[in-house]
This record gives C-alpha cells, sequence and structure tokens, in this order.
C-alpha cells in the first residue's frame, strides 16, 4: 500500500498547479486587459490577487506540515522545498500582474500609443515562459526546463528593446510620458515575470536531478 | 457471555467504516479525569487529563520513565495487575468508569485491546489459532464463524495474504513484522472499539515498522487507536492527537500538527528538537 | 620464558578437565556395560511372561514384577501427577502469597526425606488400618515421592513462561483461569513432560518405600488390596538369595530396570526437541 504520505504529497503538487494555473489565467488576463484596454478584466485582476494569496498560504501550510510530520527523504524532501519555493514565486507573479493591471489602468487615462513598442510579443515569450515552467514541474521535464532558461535572454532582450522605444518616444513627444513610463513599468513587470518563471524552472531541475543549476553555477564551471 | 448471534453482530466485519462523524465534531471515547497511578508508595502519573476521540490516532511520546506505558495500560486496567500497583481517579470509556466496581473487566478487556511491545503469539498455537484465541477461549466453537473472523482480521492486519496458505504453521514460525501483525490480527478478532498500542514496532525493522504504521492509518477507519512511542518521528507520521508525557505529568495535548510545528510550551519543543531527552 | 610455562599449564589443565570428565562417565558405562553382559542372556520370552519358579527349579521368569511396577508407577503417577502440577501452578502464579510459599518449603523438605522413611510413613497410615500390604499403599508412597518433583518442575516451567504471554491473554478478555491452562499451561507443557519422565524413572526404581507397602508377591495379584511385585524388590529377593539361577534372573531384571529407565529419559529429551515449545 502507498504511504498516506506520497497521498498526501500527491495533494500538495495538485493545490500547486491549481495555484499555477490561477496565475497563468491571472497573467492572461492583464495582458487582455492591456490590449483591449478593458478596465473591467483589469479590476478583476486586482480583485483576484485576495484568492491567489490565500492560496499560498494553504499551500505553505501545508508543506511546512508535509516536513515536519512526514520527515521526507531525498527525492520527497527536493520536491516539498521546491514547492515551497514555487509557491512564493507563483505569488510574486500574482503580484506583477496586479502591478500591470494598475498601470493598465493608468494607461486608460491616456490615449493610446500609435508606434508598435512590441510588448504584446514580449508579453507573449513571458507568457510562454510561465507555461513551460509550469508544464515542466506537471511532466517532471528537465529539457522542457531547460528550455525555459534558454529563453530568459530573450525577454530581457525585448525589455531593452521596449525601454529604447519608448523612450525616443518619450524623446519626441513630451505629453506621453506619462503613459510611457507606465508601459516601461509594465515591460519591467514582464521581465521580472520571466525571471520568476527562470526561477521555477530552475527549482523543477533541482527538484528533478539534485543538480545546483540556479545562479548559472553550471555555466561557471 | 459470547453466543452466536452476538458474535455475527460484533464480528460482522461486512460493515466497512462505522458511522463517520464528520470533520467538525470528534466525538470523546475515552475520557481521562484526574488519573493518578501507583506502584506501592511511589507515584508514577499525576492527574492526567486527556481525551482520546473516536476514529483518531493519539500518540503519547515522553522519554523513557515518563510513564506513558503505564498511562496506556490503565486505560484496559492492565496495569493492576502488578501486585501493589493501584489507580486513582477515572476513566471513562463512552462515558461510563471503568473503575467502577459493577464493571465486568473480561468485556473491557475485549472492548480495549493491547498490541504489546514484543510480538508475542501463543508459540502452541497455529496461526489460525492464534487469531481465534479469543474467541475459543471465550466460548465460541462455531468453526464457520472462527473461519470468517480468522479470515477477516487477518486482512484487517494486512496479512492475510502472506498466510492464507499457512495457517496452520506454528505462529512462531513468522518473521518479526508478521508475528507483530498476527498480534494485531488476534487482537482484533474480538471486534474491540479501542486498540492500544504499547510501542509496537520497537523490536521491528524499518521496513516492518513501515508496513505496521501504514496499517495504523488504515485502522482507524474502523478503530479508536491510541498508540505509545518513543520514536517522536513515528507519532508525527502516524497520530492525529499527541501528548506529550514528563515525569508522570501530561505537559501538553494537541493536534499532531500543532504540536510538531507550533507547540505551546517550550518543554514540548525542546523535547521535540531534540535540545532535550 | 612465562609464555611457554603458561602454555603448558594451560593443556595440563584441559587435559585434566578431560580426564575428571571421563572419569565421570566411567562408572555409568561400566555399570551399563556390566549388566548387559551378565544380564542379556537371561532375558527371553519367558522371562516377561512367566511367573517365578518354585525355589530351586530353574527357569521362570519376572512377568508379575515387571507388571507389578508398571501398575504401581502407573497408579503413583494417577494421584501424584495431578496433585503435583495443580500444586506447581498455584505455587508460580500465587507464590508470593504465605500459603505459597509454604508449600513451596514443604515439598523441598519431602524431596530429602529418605525413602525408607516415606515408606514407613504410608506402613502407618495404609498397611495398618488395612490390614494387609496392598498395591494401593505402595502407589501411594511412590506417589509421595513423586509430587515434590512434579511440583517444583511445574514451578519452574510456568515461570519460565513469559509474562508477555499472560498479559496477551488478558489483554483479549480471556479469564485468569483460562489464561492459566489454557495458555500458560500448554506453553510450558512440554517442559513439564520432560520433569515428569525424569520424575517417573527415578521413582520407577524404588525400593525401601516398596519394601512395607507393596511387600512383593511371587504370584500375580488378584486385588489391589493384596500384596504385589514390583522389579526393585524381586532384584533384591533374588540377589540375596543364594541360588545362581535367581542371580543371573536379577541381572537380568536389573538390566530390564535400567531399560526402562533408559527409555523414559531418552523420550523426555526427544520431548525437548518439540517445535512448539517456548524457547528458553
Amino acid at each position: 500500500m502507498e504511504r498516506h504520505f506520497h497521498e498526501d504529497l500527491k495533494d500538495l503538487k495538485q493545490k500547486l498547479l491549481r495555484m499555477g494555473l490561477l496565475v497563468e489565467e491571472t497573467i492572461d488576463k492583464a495582458i487582455q486587459a492591456l490590449r483591449k484596454r478593458d478596465n473591467v478584466l483589469a479590476n478583476q485582476v486586482i480583485a483576484g490577487d485576495q484568492v491567489i494569496n490565500q492560496l499560498e498560504i494553504e499551500i505553505d501550510d501545508s508543506g511546512h506540515s508535509l516536513l515536519a510530520l512526514g520527515q521526507p527523504m531525498a527525492v520527497d524532501l527536493r520536491i516539498i522545498t521546491s514547492i515551497l519555493k514555487i509557491n512564493t514565486d507563483l505569488e510574486r507573479m500574482g503580484d506583477h500582474a496586479v502591478n500591470i493591471a494598475e498601470r493598465t489602468l493608468s494607461i486608460l487615462k491616456d490615449p493610446p500609443i500609435k508606434e508598435s513598442i512590441h510588448l504584446p510579443e514580449m508579453a507573449q515569450s513571458a507568457q510562454s515562459m510561465v507555461k513551460d515552467a509550469l508544464d515542466s514541474f506537471v511532466a517532471g521535464d528537465v529539457e522542457l526546463a531547460r528550455s525555459v532558461l534558454r529563453r530568459d535572454d530573450e525577454v530581457d532582450a525585448y525589455n531593452d528593446e521596449v525601454n529604447a522605444k519608448v523612450e525616443r518616444l518619450m524623446e519626441n513627444n513630451p505629453e506621453i510620458v506619462r503613459t510611457g513610463m507606465s508601459h516601461i513599468i509594465i515591460a519591467h513587470n514582464l521581465e521580472r515575470i520571466a525571471d520568476l518563471a527562470n526561477n521555477i524552472a530552475e527549482d523543477v531541475i533541482y527538484m528533478k536531478q539534485g543538480k545546483e543549476v540556479r545562479h548559472h553555477i553550471e555555466n561557471k564551471e | 457471555m459470547i453466543t452466536a448471534s452476538n458474535v455475527q453482530k460484533t464480528g460482522n466485519f461486512q460493515k466497512e467504516v462505522r458511522s463517520d462523524t464528520g470533520m467538525g465534531e470528534k466525538q470523546i471515547r475515552i475520557k481521562v479525569n484526574r488519573l493518578n497511578a501507583f506502584f506501592g508508595p511511589m507515584q508514577v502519573l499525576k492527574e492526567i487529563n486527556l481525551n482520546i476521540y473516536t476514529q483518531q490516532v493519539t500518540a503519547i511520546i515522553g522519554p523513557s520513565g515518563c510513564g506513558k506505558s503505564t498511562f496506556i495500560r490503565c486505560l484496559n486496567r492492565m496495569h493492576e495487575l502488578v501486585p501493589h500497583a493501584r489507580v486513582e481517579g477515572n476513566v471513562l470509556l463512552d462515558g461510563e468508569d471503568i473503575y467502577r466496581n459493577s464493571v465486568d473487566l473480561i468485556e473491557l478487556r475485549r472492548k480495549v485491546g493491547m498490541v504489546f511491545q514484543r510480538p508475542n503469539p501463543f508459540p502452541t498455537l497455529s496461526v489460525y489459532d492464534n487469531v481465534a484465541a479469543g474467541l475459543k477461549l471465550t466460548g465460541m466453537t462455531r468453526k464457520s464463524i472462527l473461519d470468517e473472523v480468522v479470515e477477516a482480521s487477518l486482512k484487517r492486519a494486512a496479512l492475510w495474504d502472506e498466510v492464507k496458505d499457512k495457517l496452520n504453521r506454528p505462529g512462531m514460525s513468522l518473521s518479526g513484522g508478521q508475528q507483530q501483525r498476527l498480534c494485531i490480527a488476534r487482537a482484533l478478532a474480538v471486534n474491540p472499539e479501542v486498540v492500544l498500542f504499547d510501542e509496537p514496532c520497537s523490536a521491528l525493522d524499518p521496513i516492518s515498522t513501515g508496513k505496521i504504521e501504514e496499517l495504523i492509518h488504515e485502522l482507524k477507519k474502523n478503530y479508536t487507536l491510541v498508540i505509545v512511542t518513543h520514536n517522536m518521528q513515528q507519532a508525527a507520521r502516524v497520530s492525529d492527537y499527541t501528548s506529550y508525557f514528563y515525569l508522570g505529568n501530561m505537559v501538553e495535548f494537541g493536534e499532531t500538527k500543532k504540536i510538531f510545528t507550533t507547540p505551546d510550551k517550550k518543554e514540548t519543543e525542546d523535547y521535540i528538537t531534540g535540545r532535550f531527552g | 620464558m612465562t609464555h611457554n610455562v603458561r602454555k603448558i599449564f594451560s593443556s595440563v589443565m584441559v587435559a585434566a578437565t578431560f580426564f575428571c570428565a571421563i572419569a565421570a562417565i566411567v562408572p555409568l558405562i561400566s555399570i551399563l556395560i556390566y549388566l548387559i553382559s551378565k544380564g542379556l542372556g537371561s532375558i527371553n520370552l519367558d522371562f516377561f511372561t512367566h511367573l517365578p519358579k518354585p525355589v530351586g527349579e530353574e527357569g521362570g521368569g519376572m512377568a508379575n514384577a515387571i507388571a507389578g511396577t508398571l501398575l504401581l508407577v502407573g497408579m503413583a503417577c494417577l494421584w501424584a501427577i495431578p496433585v503435583g502440577v495443580l500444586g506447581g501452578i498455584y505455587v508460580a502464579e500465587f507464590g508470593n502469597r504465605k500459603l505459597g510459599s509454604i508449600i513451596r518449603f514443604t515439598a523441598d523438605v519431602l524431596t530429602g526425606v529418605p525413602s525408607i522413611v516415606i515408606g514407613i510413613f504410608a506402613y502407618t497410615l495404609l498397611v495398618l488400618p488395612m490390614k494387609s500390604f496392598s498395591a494401593i499403599s505402595g502407589a501411594f508412597a511412590l506417589g509421595f515421592m513423586l509430587i515434590p518433583t512434579v511440583l517444583r518442575t511445574t514451578e519452574e516451567m510456568v515461570k519460565l513462561v513469559p509474562t508477555t504471554l499472560r498479559e496477551a491473554a488478558l489483554a483479549l478478555g480471556i479469564s485468569r483461569f483460562r489464561t492459566t491452562f489454557s495458555i500458560v499451561l500448554k506453553t510450558a507443557m512440554s517442559g513439564i513432560m520432560t520433569g515428569i519422565l525424569l520424575a517417573i524413572a527415578r521413582v520407577a526404581g524404588e525400593t525401601a518405600p516398596l519394601l512395607f507397602t507393596a511387600f512383593g508377591n511371587r504370584w500375580w495379584s488378584h486385588s489391589l488390596n493384596e500384596p504385589i511385585a514390583a522389579l526393585p524388590l524381586q532384584i533384591f529377593a533374588y540377589a540375596i538369595a543364594p541360588y545362581d539361577d535367581w542371580h543371573r534372573q536379577a541381572w537380568a531384571g536389573a538390566l530390564v530396570l535400567i531399560a526402562i529407565v533408559f527409555g523414559l529419559t531418552l523420550t523426555s529429551r526427544l520431548l525437548t526437541k518439540s517445535k512448539y515449545q517456548v524457547h528458553h
């Protein structure tokens, strides 16, 4: 018979997945709100943060209980500690999505920027990283996790691009400074979301292989 | 007296989970009220107050000599078998004090079963006869009922598959872990309501220990369990409620999760973190 | 230097202990050899089936003596073994109380009483009132010699049964009585049987208690109230007589007696190997 500890561990994983899906949806909603200039969606994102925070507390609590009561070893231990870290990262992603929504509400007060500043592409890239990071956790797919690590530079590049473009626009049209700043901040939040997805992917690799890949240690060796 | 219809009722293992009281309201199966226990002039338990909840596993932990074994033996009145041992206070089983004058000791010990530290199957009896001993030696002779109860008990103790072809082999021919599960089956055969475990895994290897821990987890669906253990990790793994005893005093009692993550008393925390004892 | 001295000393001591051990066994072996050589020739079917012939005549056997011994020992067992076993159980389970220690003490004293005294006791108690020697008084005397040994053996064996077995039984809701008899006694049984067999082996060869009780008989006894023949008595009677033929038969009788004792001891040994016993 399977240890009831492992059943509890399964439940914990399920909870984290739910959290992951919720955060993915929230990020998506925030991007949609920005693209469609929809303040209703933006407000939903802001209100929904409470649920994410509550879930984070539950997962944290369950994870600690399992550590205290189950004395997990080896892969079980790594799974739980990874879950606790990913949990925090997900909650932060939720916070960044809220930031994006709040910035969006601010942007709505001003007319839209006509030039393309590649924010949607950046969002797309960041979102796919989040999705793949979570999928790699579900499947324990180390290769998929590694592919996420490789794309981090991509998003950083987008961030630089957006910053440069918006800066130029602001230099030439002072009246778009307010909305421009908001766009830059949104880009910054997207870059942070991508970083967090990167962290999650690193945690997945550690969890599966016990290998330390954080802070690019592998590259240094 | 065990009669056929009596055992049919009490030995009816067809009914699976007893009526679930639900998560909200936990029924108290045993209420320990100001229990004091003595060996002659020496007091080993001091004013113990404790609740044992129905269909939950309650663990008693504490360093050697803290009185946990004595406590558990007060719950089925085995403590007083030692010469000059006595008890003050009440132990209420389903509301009735087991120390009252009119109590039927035999019936009490049937209702509150016990599994001991070292596996102790009866050496002259076969596997089958060991499990059936509690029924046979209290008057049940109908083979059909005995067969049914033996099989059901062995299944409940997760031992049936391993011994179903060896029922007539001596009880002592089984391995240590199997012998302990045999003793569990033997205790279950008389259809108790509460089962007491006195350090049941001390004499077993880790794999057997793991099996018994999982078994305890299963058993709580149908029985109320109290387990004494000197291994606090085991208490953490297995129990729903934990009580920390020290020098005959009940220091703290609470949900296992709380005791092992945020205990109220510093003494409890010191013991659990290994800073003491 | 001292190292070699020590080595030599050690070898000498080992050799000495070896020879002492041999010396202990030698008497037994020589008795056996002597008995066999002297008595085997006289063992034949007649010996087991015929009564003693009248004085002076050759031939005959010890059929009545052999049967007598078996009967006397059997009857002694019948009354002494239950008393001894039950007494042993009482002392083991309740031995800390006053009565228990009195019984134990009495049994110990009884073991030391000379067998002739027991014979006289049985004579005074039974033979005089009944006004005859009898199998009953003989069995009574022999039983008296059985009781202390059986009681003490039972007590020791019962005490050896681990407390945890009693606890297991009581914790199941089995009564004290059933626990003692169906669990504890059963577990101790093979040890007790061994003790009983050894006690019987010892008592089977006793002569003194039978001198004034069974008395001996040249013919078959027809009631339990008559004198009865017994092997030890017959051997004694023949051995001190002046007839060679009787001497010859005495050896044969001694051989049969030893064989009985040997057989009982061997059986008890085999019982010890039973797989169901408590592992001491």
